[in-house]
């Protein structure tokens, strides 16, 4: 008796579809779309609960019971943030440290990046293992020196103090790195053979080459810095250079008067909303981007 | 060969000169060269109308003259506890900063905050007009650290059309009397898990109330720097404080901003707050009264919020900062500005040489004054340590509120003793 | 034809029947200096802002750790006294205690959820899958501290929604942030909220990349679904798997904005993780001395774990062959 064999003749009770995989029945298929919605929700809903509040007005928001869909739309609360927070001006301030940032790291880092992996030199395994060691050092030890540093230099509460000390970023670096590193070594070697120089095979061949992590490197830069808390809330004291996600905490509330529930959502919904359009036009890039740093390499 | 090099120092020069024209353009706010006027740096963490009329003072008081500007940071006031002291170490911090007098003892002690005992001695600031209750919790080593800036008392707020709705034309006058309109006001319906709407909601997790309640029974938590709270006094009194919460007209485990929430949402009747929830109130549309804390056993004694002006380590270093700051305080506490600050922003006035008939048009504020007599800031000669004994006082005003944690006793006796071994280093 | 890996090393063909001379050492050694400094040309921007803006100050911490420094005073060498101050303090180690439960429920929870997320959705039969994968990795760009005044507000004890949709259901949840117990889980459920969209796509991209052929094998060997899981799935996510873990613990370790803005370490210090006591210490207290040193034990920590997971992994890289 044979083992199992590919039968050569498909039983006429299982007929599937040519070359294709099994069709899961109905009923998972179901579950499994069932399990997604429901995280869908779940990821979802706390966005649209912030943009719903945010245009509630005050006392539907302070309610109990608490109801999700507002009886009307009121701009009151973003009027009352206006007159707590320079939100025009914070909005800038973050469009502009987050694409400062953007920038240069993009400048910077894909320099090192190609040194690291397209150049041969002695000593570059040591220096990538020292770089990715610092990625480990927790950035609240690091937070008072470098104030006191910024300080000195006059930087305090202002865009160079806020900037510069992001300029590069072993992170970035070391993502470019790993896809430089994957690109074909015949790309380089011929021009280095016909006797190009450093720069020109950079700029010409591996650079437009890179382009997806490139991409990948700038969004996760300028998402992570539109997010960041602690470093621009540190760094700034003033709330004209202060970018939005810093500025916010101002009206989350302290020990005897809090911002109503309602101006804190339309804060929120401000800081969020610009990132929220950035991601859904670029989606698929991002997605892309982080699948990328998964890979081994 | 030649082409890479070339391109590098190219490359290098840009960053050199860019490097230099960032550094160029940082905002240097020392003061400038004679002619320009000084500049006062003033950190303070009010939103809220408070924080407006601050503004519009120090507005005023820069058109008024060109010597000085004031240049105010609002910052949320976690954020300037945590940063003051670096801040003030580097040169970046504020000239002024308000604080309430429990931290800044410890920030006196640490010579982050300077005396301002010239500007009492001076005749023409008019400190004579401030409250001697209010002056004397600034008062460190005999000498004068901070100026009054807001002294609002606690008093119980109430939903006028809740009281009008229930008949209510008299207010309580003791503890007693006011747990038991509380009782009357909560509506918990048969079946519910909680009540609908609380008679009272007090913000147990924030410690704010537990001085209070132990001074009303007669007792204090912190007497001259000392920790008393373990006394039978005390712990006769958190006892009766628990029996009361048993009866469930108050939620628990709340904080001070959440339980006026529950009241501006309509969920409760009363509460216990400052004067600034009027702002709030309004906007969501309850018309609210007030009236003076009751007294308990002993004595009627309501929290104080306080907040003083300081002038820091890094104001009194240069002489015209010093000066300015010292301007700018006798401007704020000047018989114009205190009648507008407690006419707009809803605080006492600093200053006892104001009217009831100036006040006359914010009654509210007009029938608050005379209650900051009773009015304690808590904890006020604490040496230090501040933030950590109001947890430790947090944790245990829940276990009492919610009957939790064991005996009274037992409870009293620990927190006393953490409370002594936080402040062991302070003295 | 003469191969050379850089065109500037020409060398001239072999003379008939003779050998190459050899180029003197002095020769291959500016050779190599040139090529370092060129290196460094590339690196060197990136370098500078490193180097003063993390080196140094990372060497700073490690100094001052050796030291007294707080407040406005001079600081006084005290050697490894921080360090062994820290170890023994029952708040420390409280917060330490704190670190190592938020990771132990942090790493699992991101993982397991992103895992499950990315099964799911690695089906070809789903409809819409480009939706719920946009959908899912939604919070990966909302900050931190936006998420937290949302759940704040959602699981508010008086005024949220789903704490409202909970009591309908008849489960009554208490002031969550607020109370001990809770509190540390519900701030890492946060957190794992707003990151397993970004772990389901590093595991969806791992799945792709386990070989088609040893599912088709399995189906013709007729293993059921937990079996294939098992002996296919698993095996061929381990690399995935390792960076995944190494990735979610550094992320446990400085968990830090949420806590922040909810919790601030209470309550009752339930919440007050290593890093946040770092930030207090370090900030509002100005202990600076203490202060770094926390955060050279932490680092310590850190990199243990992160030695020991590469260990792992690579034994069982040896193992496979």
């Amino acid at each position: 008796m044979t083992a199992t064999a590919v039968p050569t003749t498909a039983p006429l009770t299982h007929r599937r579809p040519r070359g294709g995989p099994a069709r899961a029945p109905i009923a998972e298929r179901v579950l499994v779309t069932a399990g997604l919605v429901a995280l869908t929700l779940v990821t979802a809903f706390p966005v649209l609960v912030i943009a719903l509040a945010a245009f509630s007005p005050q006392t539907e928001v302070n309610h109990w019971p608490p109801r999700l869909i507002p009886s009307h739309l009121t701009l009151d609360n973003f009027a009352g943030l206006l007159a707590r927070l320079p939100v025009v001006q914070q909005s800038w301030n973050s469009l502009v440290f987050a694409g400062a940032v953007t920038l240069c790291s993009l400048a910077l880092n894909t320099l090192a990046a190609y040194a690291l992996a397209r150049m041969d030199f002695r000593g570059r395994g040591v220096l990538l293992t020292v770089l990715i060691a610092t990625m480990m050092v927790p950035f609240q030890a690091l937070l008072l020196p470098i104030y006191q540093m910024t300080s000195a230099l006059g930087w305090v509460n202002t865009f160079a103090g806020l900037v510069v000390p992001r300029a590069a970023d072993v992170a970035g670096i070391f993502l470019l790195r790993q896809f430089m590193v994957t690109l074909p070594r015949d790309l380089d070697s011929a021009a280095r053979i016909d006797g190009a120089g450093e720069f020109r095979i950079f700029w010409s061949i591996i650079l437009p080459n890179t382009r997806p992590a490139l991409l990948t490197m700038a969004l996760f830069t300028f998402v992570g810095n539109w997010n960041d808390l602690l470093w621009p809330l540190i760094m700034t004291s003033d709330s004209q250079v202060r970018p939005l996600t810093a500025g916010l905490a101002l009206v989350t509330g302290s020990a005897t008067a809090t911002a109503p529930y309602g101006v804190m959502m339309a804060g929120a919904l401000i800081a969020v909303l610009p990132l929220v359009i950035l991601y859904l036009v670029v989606q698929r890039r991002f997605v892309e981007g982080v699948a990328m740093t998964g890979m081994k390499g | 060969m030649k082409t890479f090099r070339s391109r590098m120092r190219g490359a290098a020069i840009l960053a050199a000169a860019a490097a230099l024209a960032l550094t160029g353009c940082s905002a240097s706010s020392t003061s400038g060269g004679s002619g320009s006027p000084t500049v006062v740096h003033v950190w303070h963490g009010f939103t809220e109308a408070d924080g407006k009329v601050v503004q519009k003072i120090a507005d005023e008081f820069n058109a008024s003259q060109k010597d000085y500007q004031v240049k105010i940071e609002v910052n949320p006031w976690n954020v300037i506890s945590d940063k003051l002291l670096p801040a003030l170490k580097s040169g970046n911090g504020p000239d002024l900063v308000v604080q309430g007098v429990d931290a800044a003892q410890g920030y006196v002690k640490q010579k982050a905050f300077a005396s301002l005992q010239d500007f009492y001695d001076d005749k023409k600031n008019e400190t004579s007009t401030y409250d001697p209750h209010v002056v004397s919790y600034s008062k460190f080593d005999g000498q004068q650290y901070g100026v009054p800036m807001g002294y609002a008392p606690f008093s119980i707020w109430y939903n006028k059309k809740m009281f009008a709705d229930a008949g209510i034309t008299e207010y309580p006058k003791t503890w007693d009397d006011l747990i038991a309109l509380a009782q009357k006001l909560t509506v918990k319906n048969a079946g519910d898990a909680a009540p609908q709407v609380y008679g009272l909601s007090l913000g147990d997790k924030q410690s704010t109330f537990l001085p209070s309640i132990v001074q009303s029974g007669g007792g204090e938590v912190v007497k001259d720097g000392k920790i008393v709270l373990d006394t039978p006094q005390n712990v006769k009194t958190l006892e009766w404080w628990r029996n009361e919460y048993a009866k469930g007209w108050s939620p628990t485990n709340i904080g001070l901003a959440d339980a006026v929430a529950l009241f501006t949402g309509g969920k409760a009747a009363m509460t216990w707050i400052g004067p600034w929830v009027v702002t709030g109130a309004k906007a969501a549309g309850i018309d609210v009264g007030e009236f003076p804390a009751p007294a308990g056993s002993d004595k009627a004694a309501t929290p104080a919020a306080a907040n003083y002006w300081w002038l820091t380590s890094q104001g009194a270093k240069d002489a015209k900062v010093k000066s300015g700051s010292e301007a700018f305080l006798a401007y704020f506490n000047s018989h114009k500005s205190q009648l507008q600050w407690a006419l707009e922003a809803n605080y006492p006035p600093n200053r006892t040489d104001i009217t009831a008939d100036e006040l006359k048009s914010n009654p509210l504020i007009a029938a608050l004054t005379p209650e900051a007599k009773n009015a304690y800031i808590p904890l006020a000669t604490l040496p230090g340590a501040s933030t950590d004994v109001n947890t430790e006082l947090d944790t245990l005003s829940v276990k009492i509120t919610q009957g939790s944690g064991g005996a009274v006793t037992t409870l009293v006796k620990d927190t006393d003793q953490k409370l002594k071994d936080l402040i062991a280093p302070f003295h | 034809m003469t191969t050379t890996t850089s065109g500037r090393h020409y060398r001239p063909p072999a003379p008939l029947g003779g050998r190459r001379p050899e180029p003197r050492r002095a020769e291959l050694r500016r050779a190599d200096a040139r090529r370092v400094g060129k290196a460094y040309a590339f690196l060197g921007p990136a370098l500078l802002v490193i180097v003063a803006f993390v080196f140094l100050p990372a060497i700073q911490a490690l100094v001052t750790s050796f030291t007294d420094a707080s407040g406005f005073g001079e600081p006084a060498w005290i050697g490894v006294q921080n360090y062994v101050d820290a170890l023994t303090s029952p708040s420390v180690l409280r917060a330490l205690l704190n670190t190592v439960l938020y990771a132990a429920m942090y790493a699992p929870g991101v993982i397991l959820v992103g895992l499950c997320a990315a099964l799911l959705l690695n089906r070809e039969d789903i409809p819409f899958r480009g939706f719920f994968r946009t959908a899912i990795f939604l919070p990966f760009v909302i900050s931190m501290a936006v998420a937290s005044i949302a759940w704040s507000f959602l699981l508010d004890p008086n005024l949220g929604l789903v704490t409202y949709w909970l009591s309908l259901i008849g489960v009554h949840v208490g002031n969550i942030f607020g109370t001990a117990t809770t509190a540390l889980p519900a701030v890492t459920a946060v957190a794992v909220w707003k990151n397993f969209g970004y772990f389901m796509v590093i595991f969806l991209a791992g799945l792709q990349s386990v070989p088609r052929h040893l599912y088709e094998a399995a189906r013709l060997d007729g293993a059921g679904r937990w079996r294939t899981f098992l002996a296919v799935t698993l095996p061929g996510l381990r690399s995935t798997m390792t960076f995944v873990v190494i990735l979610a613990l550094i992320g446990a370790f400085q968990a830090f904005d949420q806590i922040y803005i909810m919790t601030q370490g209470g309550p009752d210090h339930a919440t007050e993780t290593l890093v946040y006591r770092i930030y207090t210490d370090g900030f509002r207290d100005f202990k600076l001395g203490f202060a770094s040193a926390l955060s050279y034990l932490l680092l310590i920590i850190t990199l243990v774990l992160g030695l020991i997971q590469l260990r792992i992994n690579s034994r069982h890289e040896e193992e496979l062959e």
